[in-house]
């Protein structure tokens, strides 16, 4: 016969009541095994104590659960529509986007309930600050999907064949060579300072190697350097293209 | 006959602004009672109800007709405040920044002890104080969980948050709320003995 066992049961020496107080928040939603929850079921009517904490859990979120709607005080509807018909213009967005991340144009808010109007106060700003992080994204999001992807896709041939062009990678090496030799100039100013030395040091093994990625693509057959580079570009594009627009999400 | 939220919503995309603004009209107050719940203003509650009624008509094509109107307008009201107090809270100066992480003292009538307040009947006001006293994310799972009836899980999907962090949360808000509203709940108690 299979025995039924408490999978959560009290350790011994461990208080009974501590037990059951850690359990309480997941009794109280429901959370528990039948059998844990008979048992913390069972002990609650015989201990006071717990009884009582559990009963004032119960009534806090009972007071909570019960607070009644909040009047605005007056009818919103009117400077809300003023704002949707100002907004009606714009056509509804696809339903494949997700079109909640994208900004609201300053043009269909003319101006809050409240009247305010001050940038980066307003919950559309914050919005559009907080989810998407600077103009950049903001950018990619007014984009639908589809678009990200191809312009992903555009940009990444456009870089790859420019880069494996002779002319592309040639002034890419002539840029990195003209950097270092500023750079060693740089270094033999007596004013520059131990600190900024040693920055100058890290700055041109850097461009040693782009230069010298430069120098390489150059001794490579054309074709096969827009292949590589044309691949690398790409998925790095179709990554940044498939993260999601914003945190919100309406479904 | 009342129309119902779904034909609204098609007659809206239909090009029919007016039939938006009878939605506006059913739904105003619980989405700003949401917002004014989760940020305890009634100014910004207001400008952000204006925010949501505006995202949503925006977005009115990829709302799923088979889901609840109001839980749609709910998610999106729930979302802009916690992208709201995120903004406040990276422009916020130290003392601010204590009230969010922290929670602040009770504004609510601070002449008075609760008992009194709740005598005089307004017990909602002194929870709506208790619950306002809560750091802000603490507040925003008990206002997700208590108010729109969210699951854990729900409430974790929505704020990227693990479903343990969020029970941690609800459970330490439960408890603070729990201190906070004892003298009414003792109240109650006596009242029941």
């Amino acid at each position: 016969m299979e025995e039924h066992r408490l999978t959560d049961a009290p350790q011994e020496g461990y208080s009974l009541c501590v037990w059951v107080r850690e359990r309480l928040p997941d009794y109280q939603e429901g959370y528990l095994d039948a059998l844990t929850a008979e048992a913390i079921r069972a002990h609650l009517a015989v201990c006071y104590f717990c009884a009582q904490e559990y009963r004032e859990l119960e009534d806090t979120v009972r007071l909570v659960e019960t607070l009644p709607f909040v009047d605005p005080g007056r009818d919103l509807t009117p400077a809300i529509m003023a704002a949707v018909r100002a907004q009606s213009g714009h056509p509804f967005q696809s339903p494949v986007v997700e079109v909640e991340a994208s900004p609201v144009m300053d043009t269909s808010l003319p101006r809050t309930i409240t009247g305010r109007i001050e940038r980066g106060t307003r919950p559309s700003e914050q919005w559009s600050v907080a989810s998407s992080g600077g103009s950049l994204r903001e950018g990619a999001e007014c984009l639908t999907r589809p678009e990200r992807y191809t312009l992903a896709v555009v940009l990444s041939a456009a870089t790859a064949a420019l880069l494996s062009s002779s002319f592309g990678a040639q002034a890419l090496a002539a840029a990195g060579h003209t950097l270092l030799r500023a750079l060693d100039a740089l270094r033999d100013i007596p004013a520059v300072g131990w600190m900024s030395g040693y920055c100058l040091i890290v700055l041109q093994h850097s461009l040693a190697s782009v230069a010298g990625f430069a120098d390489l693509i150059r001794t490579v057959p054309t074709s096969w350097a827009a292949l590589e580079v044309g691949v690398v570009l790409g998925m790095v594009a179709l990554w940044a293209a498939k993260r999601p627009a914003g945190v919100f999400h309406a479904h | 006959m009342e129309q119902t939220d779904a034909f609204l919503v098609q007659r809206t995309l239909d090009g029919d602004v007016e039939a938006y603004g009878v939605l506006v009209q059913r739904y105003e107050r619980q989405v700003y009672s949401l917002a004014y719940r989760m940020l305890g203003n009634g100014d910004d509650a207001a400008d952000l109800a204006q925010d949501t009624f505006l995202r949503a008509y925006g977005a009115l094509a990829s709302f799923r007709q088979d889901a609840s109107f109001l839980t749609w307008l709910y998610k999106i009201t729930s979302n802009l405040c916690i992208d709201f107090m995120r903004a406040r809270k990276s422009r916020a100066a130290v003392s601010l920044d204590f009230e969010v992480e922290e929670g602040r003292e009770p504004i609510a009538d601070r002449s008075s002890s609760p008992e009194d307040t709740a005598l005089r009947g307004a017990v909602s006001e002194v929870v709506q104080d208790a619950v306002m006293c809560l750091p802000a994310k603490y507040r925003v799972v008990v206002v997700m969980r208590h108010l729109q009836g969210l699951t854990i899980e729900e409430i974790a999907d929505q704020l990227h948050l693990p479903p343990g962090t969020v029970k941690t949360h609800l459970f330490r808000a439960r408890q603070m709320l729990k201190e906070r509203l004892k003298p009414i709940l003792g109240m109650e108690t006596d009242g029941r003995a």
